[in-house]
């Protein structure tokens, strides 16, 4: 079976843009959340947010700012960098087989806001040619295909938080048939938008800051945890065929081993214990590798009651004893809940935890939860051996992802 | 500010490209202006100028020479048109 492995990564998030500062603020606790800035969230009961560090005018032209959404935006940065950081220059005989799976979970929210500002806000029935491309599910795929010059098979995938997650597996898949030697996988979404933070607020489930302190109101698996805070950014990795990157002498930072997606086919935002669970031994099972192996679990927790409670029976139900002594840890906690970017920029954490032998912390812990009886690794970053690790990602709509990767 | 040089300001914001006064009798082909670049150059015209272009005659439009002529030739009616953006 052909194998996959990831050499190179890019990040557009709330706590620096590039993987090294990323996860120096994950060691080091530093927080993304704060006041919003992107428009007046006085209208908020929280109006708190974990915002991209992203000046799009220092890295595009005036055409592609015009033409890209937000989420376009942060994808092409992301993937230029990510594919800096591999090395991987295509040359026209190579173009056909390297492809594109992003996620994105809001699409062009910040085009939808200000389309439907002007049509209902303003009485305005003509809105912008460019409304359609910018808006697009799919133009962050489009956008980064074009700036790659990728002309092998392209995908975005949309199922909400996990959507990220999913393309990278399904890009896992894509290479190892054959369809493609190397894939730009990850996500983006820029859903730091007055309506989409409105929607959130009424379903009850974000974080308020704790005595004005925003930057600690998400606070995963912690007993006194009071909901998610959302974020933004992007998250884009090299996938690339073992053999093809060993010939070009490319640095390997892991392979990505396994995958595991499931549906819990129940109710629209519980999500089930069964699900992830089945989700986490399928990633075990296709990457071949015991439950007793992996030394690290970067958790999907967002910091709800519900979710971080269930996950933690997921894990138990799904490498059994082994749960005793894994580090689980949600680095949410500091980046926020980047939805459709989410699985991406959470599996870099877990890459660069095994790369660097640090487990990030889970930021803001401060009472454990009988619901919750885990190692979560509260307090400071910890030294690792760990050769492997998983990263769950599960989507409201019952849909679950897991995706396992081991060193080289 | 004529109406020729409303309009290079619109082609230089919405289209991306600086025009000289000579090079505005070539066609939108000549100029590299596809179709896309070509909606949004009317869009930003349209707001300019407070008129709304009909149909048929955006279809029309070949080159910049021609909008100009239509614009010289349309008195403005903000009352038809509300761009946005």
């Amino acid at each position: 079976m052909r194998r996959v492995v990831v050499t190179g990564m890019g990040i557009v998030s709330p706590l620096g843009n590039t993987p090294e500062e990323f996860f120096h603020a994950l060691i080091e606790k530093k927080s993304g959340v704060r006041r919003i800035t992107a428009f007046d969230a006085s209208r908020l009961a929280a109006p708190i947010a974990a915002e991209a560090a992203f000046n799009a005018t220092e890295h595009l032209s005036a055409k592609e700012l015009d033409l890209y959404d937000r989420f376009a935006q942060m994808a092409v940065v992301a993937s230029r960098a990510a594919l800096r950081d591999s090395g991987f220059v295509p040359r026209d005989a190579e173009r056909a087989r390297f492809g594109v799976y992003l996620g994105s979970a809001y699409g062009g929210a910040v085009t939808y806001d200000a389309s439907y500002y002007a049509l209902y806000g303003q009485g305005n029935d003509r809105l912008h040619p460019l409304s359609i491309p910018r808006l697009m599910h799919n133009a962050s795929t489009s956008a980064v295909a074009t700036d790659a010059g990728a002309q092998g098979p392209s995908l975005l995938i949309s199922t909400a938080c996990a959507s990220s997650a999913h393309a990278i597996g399904e890009a896992l898949h894509a290479i190892r048939s054959g369809r493609a030697d190397r894939i730009l996988a990850g996500g983006s979404d820029a859903p730091v938008t007055l309506p989409v933070m409105l929607c959130w607020q009424a379903m009850r489930v974000l974080a308020a800051p704790s005595n004005g302190n925003a930057s600690s109101a998400c606070r995963p698996f912690s007993a006194d945890r009071c909901g998610l805070v959302v974020g933004e950014g992007a998250g884009i990795l090299v996938l690339e065929e073992y053999e093809a990157a060993r010939a070009r002498g490319a640095h390997i930072y892991v392979e990505v081993a396994g995958y595991g997606a499931t549906s819990d086919a129940a109710h629209i935002t519980h999500p089930s214990v069964a699900g992830p669970a089945e989700a986490m031994r399928l990633a075990l099972a296709d990457a071949k590798l015991p439950a007793e192996s992996i030394g690290y679990i970067n958790a999907h927790g967002t910091g709800t009651k519900v979710n971080d409670a269930v996950e933690t029976r997921a894990i138990r139900e799904a490498i059994g004893s082994a749960a005793e002594s894994v580090p689980v840890t949600s680095t949410k906690a500091l980046h926020g809940h980047l939805m459709g970017a989410a699985g991406a920029v959470e599996l870099i954490a877990a890459i660069l935890a095994l790369a660097n032998g640090v487990i990030p912390p889970t930021a803001h812990y401060t009472a454990a939860d009988p619901e919750c009886n885990l190692d979560y690794v509260p307090g400071d970053a910890r030294e690792t051996k760990a050769q492997a690790a998983l990263s769950n990602s599960f989507a409201f709509g019952g849909l679950n992802a897991s995706l396992a990767v081991r060193k080289v | 500010m004529n109406v020729q040089d409303r309009v290079l300001k619109v082609i230089a914001a919405e289209g991306h490209r600086t025009l000289t006064a000579e090079e505005v009798g070539k066609s939108f082909d000549e100029m590299g202006v596809d179709s896309l670049d070509k909606v949004c150059i009317l869009f930003g015209i349209e707001k300019e100028f407070g008129v709304s272009i009909p149909e048929d005659a955006a279809r029309r439009f070949a080159s910049v020479h021609q909008v100009v002529e239509w614009l010289n030739g349309t008195p403005a009616t903000p009352d038809q048109a509300q761009p946005a953006d």
